[in-house]
């Protein structure tokens, strides 16, 4: 138990601070943003309690804004990430499956769902967080481009950092 | 109690999650210059539109109210025009010669200033309602004129009207003279014509010819001597031949007759004492 609260909260700080050092300060072709840290969201335990969920969702967010200089914006979209995060899962991940506690890996999930409910998170965070950015639909060319560019950027990422993950596990075992 | 706490534990994390947005869309807000004037300017404009919702909707059911009182207030305007016009009226209407020959002559009198409510012309008996009664003064037998000379004779009175007997009534009779000379005859309305009646009794030596002006005699008391009734028309004689009956056409329009006066004879009650007391005379010595 203690072991997975440590993994964890490495994890936290590690994605905070490649996110907020490295990656906030991307933004590929004026619209692209990789958001690597919805990757922690994608990792949360199948049965860890919600409440942790959305308290967790809340602080990465803030730290995220803490770094851009955008209080809030960060905060709402994760928390509404991870507040949807269950239901996700609930609908990418095999009905059996969802009756262990388990935290999602494309080693439990296969490659195809892992990737899929990775994106549908992904998306649910770029639509709440560039919809917050923007704070208009007159502009939804830009709107459209910042969250489809950004998911695309984010993909590749989420499969390169599961694929150390996944080494790791099974250099571990 | 403890199905409510139940009940909150089992949502706790939505609650936490409602929670949790309420303070970040406190921190966007208040933090984000552009996203916090964005959302004062919608918020702005969602009060004026509910406050414009609100107030439209309370102007709807007001509308009843404001109707009644639209209307008491447009009768109240009505009434006020009306009254401005006729004042207009009486202060822009030059006074014709007759006019002015009539108030001259009535200048001793007391006068009451009256206005015609009800008024027929195409009656056999004719008769005229005023507004002035018996709580203003009015008797029964006063003398009434407009200002195109004799109008009539009050018949009724009750406390703020009066009945008038105008000329062109069978019954009426008025003691009149032509102007200039001292030849005296009894007015008379034929039933024929609204704008002329007869004067009989005119002495066939009299020198007479149309044009004359016929007047009040004086020699009752209803009217002062002097006041304009008409002019001769035409020259006749009687039926038995013995004197002239005379057309007489009134000064006075009846079927367009509007201000009138009362004359209170302020030597009425004298006469009228010392007529009782001849008739009593003439009772004792037979």
């Amino acid at each position: 138990m203690s072991t997975r609260v440590f993994s964890r909260l490495f994890l936290f700080l590690a994605l905070v601070f490649v996110q907020t050092l490295i990656l906030c300060q991307v933004r590929l072709f004026g619209y692209c943003m990789p958001l690597l840290l919805v990757y922690y969201l994608v990792l949360t335990p199948s049965h860890q309690p919600r409440v942790i969920s959305v308290l967790e969702g809340f602080l990465l967010g803030l730290c995220m804004d803490m770094s851009l200089n955008t209080p809030g914006m960060g905060a709402a979209a994760m928390t509404l990430t991870a507040f949807v995060n269950p239901y996700i899962l609930g609908l990418t991940a095999e009905p059996d499956k969802l009756e262990d506690d388990f935290v999602p890996s494309s080693l439990i999930m296969g490659w195809g769902s892992f990737m899929l409910y990775g994106g549908m998170l992904t998306t649910v965070f770029a639509v709440a967080y560039f919809l917050i950015e923007w704070f208009s639909f007159a502009h939804v060319q830009g709107l459209l481009l910042n969250i489809f560019g950004s998911l695309l950027l984010t993909l590749p990422l989420f499969a390169a950092v599961e694929l150390i993950h996944r080494k790791m596990a099974t250099t571990k075992s | 109690m403890q199905q409510i706490f139940d009940l909150l534990r089992q949502w706790s994390h939505v609650l936490l999650f409602v929670v949790l947005e309420v303070v970040s869309g406190l921190l966007l807000f208040h933090f984000n210059h552009y996203q916090g004037s964005v959302y004062l300017t919608a918020a702005n404009g969602l009060a004026a539109e509910v406050g414009g919702c609100y107030t439209g909707a309370e102007s709807f059911f007001r509308l009843r109210e404001n109707n009644d009182s639209l209307t008491q207030q447009n009768v109240r305007l009505m009434k006020e025009n009306e009254a401005l016009r006729q004042s207009l009226a009486e202060y822009a209407h030059k006074p014709s010669f007759t006019e002015s020959t009539v108030k001259a002559k009535l200048a001793a009198f007391k006068q009451i200033p009256a206005v015609v409510v009800s008024n027929s012309v195409n009656s056999s008996h004719n008769y005229i309602v005023i507004n002035r009664g018996s709580a203003d003064g009015v008797k029964p037998e006063m003398g009434v004129v407009g200002g195109g000379g004799v109008v009539g004779i009050v018949y009724l009175t009750s406390r703020h009207h009066a009945l008038v007997m105008p000329l062109i009534n069978p019954k009426s009779s008025v003691s009149c003279r032509i102007r200039g000379m001292e030849y005296f005859g009894r007015l008379q309305w034929d039933g024929k014509d609204i704008r002329s009646a007869r004067l009989d009794d005119i002495p066939r030596y009299a020198k007479l010819h149309e044009g004359m002006v016929i007047e009040t005699s004086g020699y009752s008391s209803v009217f002062p001597p002097g006041i304009f009734v008409g002019r001769v028309t035409s020259i006749g004689n009687t039926k038995d031949g013995q004197s002239y009956s005379l057309g007489v056409k009134f000064g006075t329009d009846f079927a367009a007759l509007r201000n009138v006066s009362i004359l209170t004879t302020p030597y009425k009650a004298e006469i009228d004492t010392l007529l009782l007391h001849a008739a009593e005379g003439e009772t004792d010595k037979e």
